[in-house]
């Protein structure tokens, strides 16, 4: 999975949102708001080909939670990425 | 002629090819409570723009003594202007019919050459239109119409900075549309780094505070201003269409007047702090809602001009949207056109700035 281009992960206050800043992107007109942990996998992954695998490993890192949770939690914020049309 | 215009404490010129007495000075009576004297220093002019006296054929600057070519081959769907006041005038844009978007294929404005498009901005037919390109250079091309049937009215060159551009008409009827939508777009882009938006909305202000009134074309934005003025006592619009807000050393919003005022003549050099704004939106009841953080981002992100493709552009909005959404009350009203939505608005957004 890839993110598209031209989104921009931006602080606002004490949480988190997407906006669509680039170019190619003047008619995605929708704005994503993330909670802490889903900005931290957001800058991490961000202009990369990533998998699911690859944001559970990312959890497992900084939380240290164990591999049956952190499959959950990745397969989850990954689905609502994809449904929110944020990938190429 | 050059003259000289402070907008939310922004300074910025135009220069037209024409005397101090010139008809085309007086169409622009819109930017008249906005004149300034030349200031001492230059350097405090933001943006200047800039009215070629050259005439544009087939989309090319003609050389200097070229024949001044304003109009249309026969058979377009658009009549060329009937040119009997002469280069002096720049009226509104003349009748014409509103239909399909007719194709645009400009080429750079400048040379003839190859453009790259990187924004489009087409809306309903009756509606203006405005395409941005990319030269060669880092500069910018912007072709612009007062309705998407028209074929384009003038072209603009502005720097990377947007900070100087001159505009190049192709039809003199529709100058004043052209100088203002120029003007608008240069003022957007300039000071969207400096801590001002240019929004889309309908501002009342009342008791030493500014409302904005938000919402998407056709939600009644003006027409809720107008149940505030009818009903409410002591309220005075300040500007219908594109009123600035800026943030101030302290970071207060203030909400100013200016040139720009959609279809409603309301051009007044005023401003108040900002002590609220509201997202209109139409429903059978009238009913309030406070709007979280994230609705509030939102609502000024879609009301607010400029291009955020520009790094330096986006980032500065960003910082201004945040501060607005962060420090003043947003609220959703869903109502009907009436004077009772207009006193339950104006009783909850002054509760809210007792609070």
């Amino acid at each position: 999975m890839k993110h598209k281009e031209g989104l921009k992960l931006r602080k606002l206050g004490r949480e988190f949102i997407v906006v669509a800043e680039g170019m190619g992107l003047v008619n995605f007109n929708k704005m994503i708001s993330l909670n802490s942990t889903a900005a931290y996998l957001w800058e991490n992954v961000y202009g990369k080909d990533f998998t699911v695998e690859d944001l559970a490993k990312l959890l497992i890192d900084k939380y240290g939670i164990d591999q049956e949770l952190a499959n959950k939690d990745s397969a989850s914020i990954a689905q609502a990425w994809k449904d929110a049309e944020l990938y190429e | 002629m050059k003259r000289y215009y402070k907008v939310a404490e922004h300074i910025f010129s135009l220069d037209m090819p024409y005397g101090e007495n010139a008809k085309c000075w007086s169409a622009l009576g819109n930017y008249k409570p906005f004149e300034i004297e030349a200031p001492a220093g230059e350097e405090s002019v933001i943006l200047e723009l800039t009215l070629s006296s050259a005439s544009v054929v087939d989309g090319i600057v003609a050389k200097a003594g070229a024949e001044a070519a304003v109009g249309y081959a026969a058979g377009s769907s658009v009549s060329a202007g009937s040119g009997k006041d002469g280069e002096e005038t720049i009226g509104s844009a003349e009748k014409f019919k509103v239909g399909e978007a007719v194709q645009w294929n400009p080429v750079n404005v400048l040379d003839g050459g190859a453009l790259e498009p990187v924004y489009t901005l087409l809306g309903e037919p009756d509606e203006p239109r405005l395409h941005i390109y990319r030269m060669k250079d880092g500069q910018w091309q912007v072709e612009m119409a007062p309705i998407t049937a028209m074929p384009s009215c003038a072209s603009l060159v502005m720097n990377p900075e947007s900070s100087r551009a001159t505009l190049y008409l192709k039809r003199r009827s529709a100058g004043k549309f052209a100088i203002d939508n120029a003007l608008m777009l240069m003022f957007a882009f300039r000071t969207a780094c400096m801590n001002t938006l240019e929004m889309h909305s309908s501002v009342v202000m009342k008791d030493g505070y500014a409302f904005m009134n938000l919402g998407k074309s056709g939600a009644g934005k003006s027409t809720h201003s107008r149940m505030w003025l009818e009903n409410i006592p002591g309220c005075e619009l300040l500007n219908d269409d594109n009123p600035i807000v800026r943030l101030d050393s302290e970071g207060r919003a203030i909400v100013y007047g200016s040139p720009w005022s959609g279809k409603t003549p309301c051009y007044k050099n005023m401003s108040a702090p900002l002590g609220g704004y509201v997202n209109i939106i139409q429903h059978p009841e009238n009913i309030i809602e406070r709007c979280s953080v994230f609705e509030a981002y939102a609502s000024l992100y879609s009301s607010s001009s400029g291009f955020k493709a520009v790094e330096s552009q986006a980032d500065g909005l960003h910082s201004t949207i945040e501060q607005l959404a962060l420090n003043v009350p947003c609220f959703n009203l869903k109502c009907l056109p009436n004077g009772d939505a207009a006193r339950l608005c104006c009783k909850t957004v002054f509760d809210a700035l007792e609070k």
